[in-house]
């Protein structure tokens, strides 16, 4: 059933992109009824399919990973030769993580908007699928024009899933989102028009660019000044604090799902395009800037997790905690090594899987009580004990308890990280006190201490719920268990990336 | 130059004059209900021109009538797009004219004279009929501005526009003459080489008067800051197809004349250090533009005021690809990779679709609630969600979002400034681009986001006529970024045939 990527490896790439653009038409081009529950069918389908192929496809990539050509799954077509630009998709073992990651979640994701997709629902998952193109897309890119058009095309889908779907503030946090990335993208956007002119490539193609070795002959000043420009882009989506604060509006207004892709897809996006463009096209100005890097992903640790602390909404606590982790991501990129390397991948991924959870069980508790604020909340655990015992679960596996895969990035980071920049370390291991202080805290304020009255009626968590919850579960179980399966895909790509960085 | 190719590279202007003539004389014996008719014919003859106009791009570059009408591939693609932009028209204006217009017979060949004005005018090879084919234009526009029915707002923006349009009209004309006194000859090329030399050497104040004055005067037909305060009130008062048509064919027209102005003047006769003067100056004017149309645009609570305000801004990042046209004179041969002339007509190109679709759909809108405030197109989207959905696409585009061609235009334009040095310049359109999408996606937040407000006073469907135009608009928008390639390398043979 694998694909041989030797042999078939054109297609699958685009398959993954075309397939949700073809059910989102298939939705559009339903009747004019409102109520009925085809789309989600739709949606479930086609995600599923979506997932199945990537899964496959990584399995497939599996056995050649350590080969020379990292890049086995390719597709390119014509787009605008004279420019040098081109549809050139592909993927290796840095972006394949991603790729899956997103597949899966988008499928979750469907699942869980059950509900939250009866109002509109043509509209609602039509838009969904196409977030999913554009993110494959961004993950997948090899041109970096093409890049740049995927990475401004999920915003599209986005300000409209937190601005129709959203909670009360919902345009406020949708417009301050849209304009913050565009903005921040603009810095991109001047990088590489310098890229392409200043320095001469005359080419968007990233494999070129970075392996001509063209962007090393300018001058330190102008590579800082190129590495700012990416680096500003991405710094608002990883988020870098003092950029971040878009993401707690956007995480609080947005419906459950969408917090889910924000927290576990669309942040990644950051940490993706610093990983690949800004230390891919500039090594030295990465070494050169290492330091400012650490400390500002230190800085992100200690402080998002302080702020989780002092948070009274719930989704507030997991919107900081997950700037705090992506801060492990930051300082374990910065630390240039690579078994830090390697955890900042996996950090990546497992964030992704563990935020998804912690964001899927608000989502249960809010459908519940209809509210978050920890205040009001308190002794749930009788009622839903179900819940409280999986949102437990999700608590250790946010904090690091060995076995679920955060533990085994934490643990690359902090040893990788420690042989570049000792002290740093030691100051960013207060994150894992304060991260296990808040989640532990929020537990037992929402689902333990004293039953209330106003919450006898709640109910547990329903199959739906429980399969979503349970298939994120696996996944972060077996990737924390058996690693090897995920890193043996990623190693290969750092290895490769340490040698361009020298 | 045989009178049969004279009348074979005309033919596209004959088929619209006998389209208007057969539409004039049906006019008088078609009852008032079935005036439709007469629209249909027009746009039948103007289809007829276009695809005929596309059969001659084989046809080698002649010059006739003594050189007064030129067919050159730069010619021929001006021409199409602006034949495109009056079809786009007269497809969104049926329901409009039915409705609103008092004459609705002459609404439709009016259209079809102001779009053949525009073709004389974009092939015009003397200052003549440059001079004919302008006025052409704006003289039915000035009419079909005010024929509306109860609508004094109409009568004030028609007014208004005529009399600055004299004034430019008057101002272009005196410099018109100034060049003429000058070299001694009518003929563009040969005018405009001969102004160059002078400029250069600065033998002349009265070349420099009359370049002033020339552009000056064209400033005002495209409502660039600063002679652009006209064109909101204009804008505003007009119907909706009569502004598209305002902010996109005359737009396109103008620039066609403003691109040639340029060449001949400017390039190619070593004059790099007067070129790069002018340059400087048509910077200051697109980033003037840019600037004020955007910041404007932003606080506009009425739709069409907005897209007017956004029009001078679009009309600015134009002139972004012409300075880079003029900049990039001293780059050695084969460098140009994204040259300021091809970026500048592909922009064009772009706009030509996104922003008639942009009319289209709010005009769709504004019409159910009869009115073209901002909060009273408040979630319309789910009335028509098709409509909604093109509107939106339109929009997006124009705020330079992927995955249309708004994107690829401005990105083309931009980086055209940056390889001719004005890296400034990029930056504030760039910049201006995200302010514009501030109040795009403003546009798009009512339409989807908010609670429907409004009573529905005309749930009627705007008819095929608009559904058609949009839906031309969004395939072009698609296709265009999607397969650029072909349509840059027919910009790019039409350009060298300047």
């Amino acid at each position: 059933m694998f694909i041989n990527p030797t042999e078939l490896n054109t297609l699958t790439l685009t398959a993954l992109m075309v397939i949700p653009i073809i059910g989102a038409l298939i939705i559009a081009l339903q009747g004019k009824s409102e109520n009925t529950k085809a789309p989600h069918y739709i949606a479930a389908a086609t995600t599923f399919t979506v997932f199945v192929l990537s899964v496959v496809m990584a399995f497939s990539y599996w056995p050649y990973a350590g080969g020379e050509n990292q890049y086995l799954f390719r597709d390119t077509w014509n787009w605008i030769p004279f420019l040098n630009t081109s549809y050139d998709v592909a993927v290796d073992g840095l972006s394949l993580p991603m790729v899956v990651l997103t597949t899966f979640l988008i499928f979750i994701c469907s699942l869980a908007s059950w509900n939250i997709a009866d109002k509109r629902p043509k509209l609602y998952f039509a838009l969904f699928l196409f977030l999913e193109t554009a993110l494959i897309g961004v993950f997948t890119s090899v041109d970096m024009l093409l890049f740049f058009v995927f990475w401004e095309l999920e915003l599209i889908p986005m300000y409209f899933l937190i601005g129709i779907w959203g909670g009360p503030r919902r345009e406020y946090a949708s417009y301050k989102f849209i304009l913050y990335t565009v903005l921040a993208s603009a810095g991109m956007f001047i990088s590489l028009l310098a890229i392409y002119f200043y320095a001469g490539a005359y080419s968007f193609d990233y494999i070129t660019v970075s392996q001509s070795g063209i962007l090393r002959d300018l001058s330190m000043f102008v590579q800082v000044l190129l590495f700012l420009g990416f680096f500003l882009c991405f710094a608002v989506k990883l988020p870098v604090v003092p950029l971040h604060t878009w993401l707690p509006d956007a995480h609080v207004e947005a419906p459950t799902p969408v917090s889910v892709l924000l927290a576990g897809v669309l942040l990644k996006m950051g940490a993706y395009g610093l990983f690949r463009f800004n230390f891919g096209l500039f090594p030295e100005a990465t070494q050169y800037l290492a330091t400012l890097l650490a400390v500002l992903g230190v800085i992100n640790i200690v402080y998002g997790a302080f702020l989780a602390l002092a948070q009274t909404d719930m989704k507030k606590v997991i919107a900081y905690s997950s700037v705090s982790h992506m801060g492990f991501v930051l300082l374990g990129l910065a630390s240039l090594n690579h078994m830090a390397f390697n955890g900042g991948i996996l950090q990546m991924f497992a964030h992704g899987t563990i935020t998804a959870m912690m964001f899927l069980m608000v989502g249960v508790v809010y459908d519940r009580a209809h509210t978050r604020e920890i205040a009001k909340l308190g002794g749930l655990a009788q009622q839903m004990p179900m819940a409280s015992a999986l949102f437990l679960v999700t608590a250790f596996a946010a904090v690091g308890v060995p076995g679920f895969n955060g533990f085994v990035a934490e643990v690359l980071i902090y040893v990788g990280a420690f042989q570049s920049f000792p002290i740093l370390t030691i100051i960013a291991v207060l994150g894992i006190i304060l991260g296990a202080a808040y989640m532990l805290w929020l537990q037992e304020r929402v689902f333990f201490g004293p039953r209330k009255a106003v919450w006898n009626g709640l109910s547990d968590m329903n199959g739906l719920e429980k399969f979503n919850m349970i298939a994120c579960l696996i996944v972060v179980l077996i990737t924390g268990i058996l690693p090897f399966l995920i890193m043996d895909i990623i190693n290969p790509a750092t290895v490769q990336l340490l040698g361009l960085l020298g | 130059m045989t009178h049969h190719t004279d009348l074979v590279i005309i033919f596209p202007e004959l088929l619209v004059v006998a389209a208007i003539f057969i539409a004039t004389v049906a006019d008088l014996f078609i009852n008032r209900q079935n005036k439709l008719a007469v629209g249909y014919m027009v746009l039948l003859g103007m289809v007829g021109a276009l695809v005929t106009l596309i059969g001659l791009r084989e046809y080698s570059t002649a010059f006739n009538f003594a050189g007064m009408f030129e067919h050159t591939g730069y010619s021929w693609w001006f021409r199409i797009m602006i034949l495109s932009g009056g079809i786009l028209t007269l497809m969104m204006s049926f329901i409009y004219a039915q409705e609103r217009h008092t004459k609705q017979g002459e609404y439709y060949y009016l259209i079809a004279i102001a779009t053949l004005g525009g073709m004389v005018l974009a092939g015009s090879g003397n200052v003549v009929s440059l001079f004919l084919g302008l006025e052409m234009l704006s003289i039915t526009s000035y009419v079909l501005v005010g024929m509306q029915r109860g609508k004094p707002i109409a009568a004030e923006a028609s007014f208004k526009y005529m009399l600055y349009g004299a004034i430019s009209s008057a101002v272009m004309l005196f410099g018109f003459a100034l060049i003429f006194g000058m070299t001694g000859t009518l003929n563009i090329a040969e005018a405009g080489a001969s102004l160059g030399l002078l400029l250069e050497g600065h033998s002349s104040m009265a070349a420099t008067l009359a370049m002033i004055m020339v552009l000056g005067g064209l400033g005002y037909k495209l409502a660039v800051v600063p002679f652009h305060q006209w064109s909101p009130d204009v804008y505003h008062g007009a119907s909706y197809p009569v502004t598209a048509f305002l902010s996109v064919v005359s737009k396109i027209a103008g620039f066609a004349i403003v691109i040639r102005l340029v060449d001949y003047v400017f390039m190619g006769y070593g004059l790099e250090v007067i070129a790069s003067q002018w340059a400087l100056a048509f910077a200051f004017m697109a980033a003037a533009s840019m600037i004020i149309g955007n910041m404007a645009a932003l606080v506009q609570s009425n739709v069409k005021r907005m897209l007017a305000y956004s029009s001078i801004s679009h009309a600015g990042y134009v002139l972004v690809g012409i300075v880079a046209f003029m900049a990039t004179n001293d780059l050695p041969a084969g460098v140009a990779f994204l040259d300021g002339a091809t970026a500048t007509v592909f922009y064009l190109f772009g706009y030509l679709f996104m922003n008639i679709g942009a009319f289209a759909g709010l005009m769709h809108f504004s019409r159910m609630v009869g009115s073209a405030e901002t909060a009273d197109l408040a979630g319309l989207a789910k009335k028509s969600p098709l409509v909604a959905f093109v509107t939106a696409s339109c929009l997006v585009s124009l705020a330079g979002l992927p995955p249309f061609i708004g994107f690829l235009a401005k990105f083309y334009l931009f980086g055209s400034a940056v390889q001719s040095g004005y890296v400034w310049l990029a930056i504030i359109g760039l910049i201006m681009s995200i302010v514009s999408l501030y109040y795009y996606a403003r546009v798009i937040k009512t339409l989807y986001f908010d609670e429907q407000t409004s009573e529905i006073r005309n749930a009627t469907t705007s008819g095929s006529g608009v559904s058609a135009a949009l839906g031309f608009s969004f395939a072009g928008m698609l296709l265009s970024m999607f397969f650029a390639e072909p349509i840059i390398n027919i910009i790019r043979w039409s350009m060298e045939r300047l």
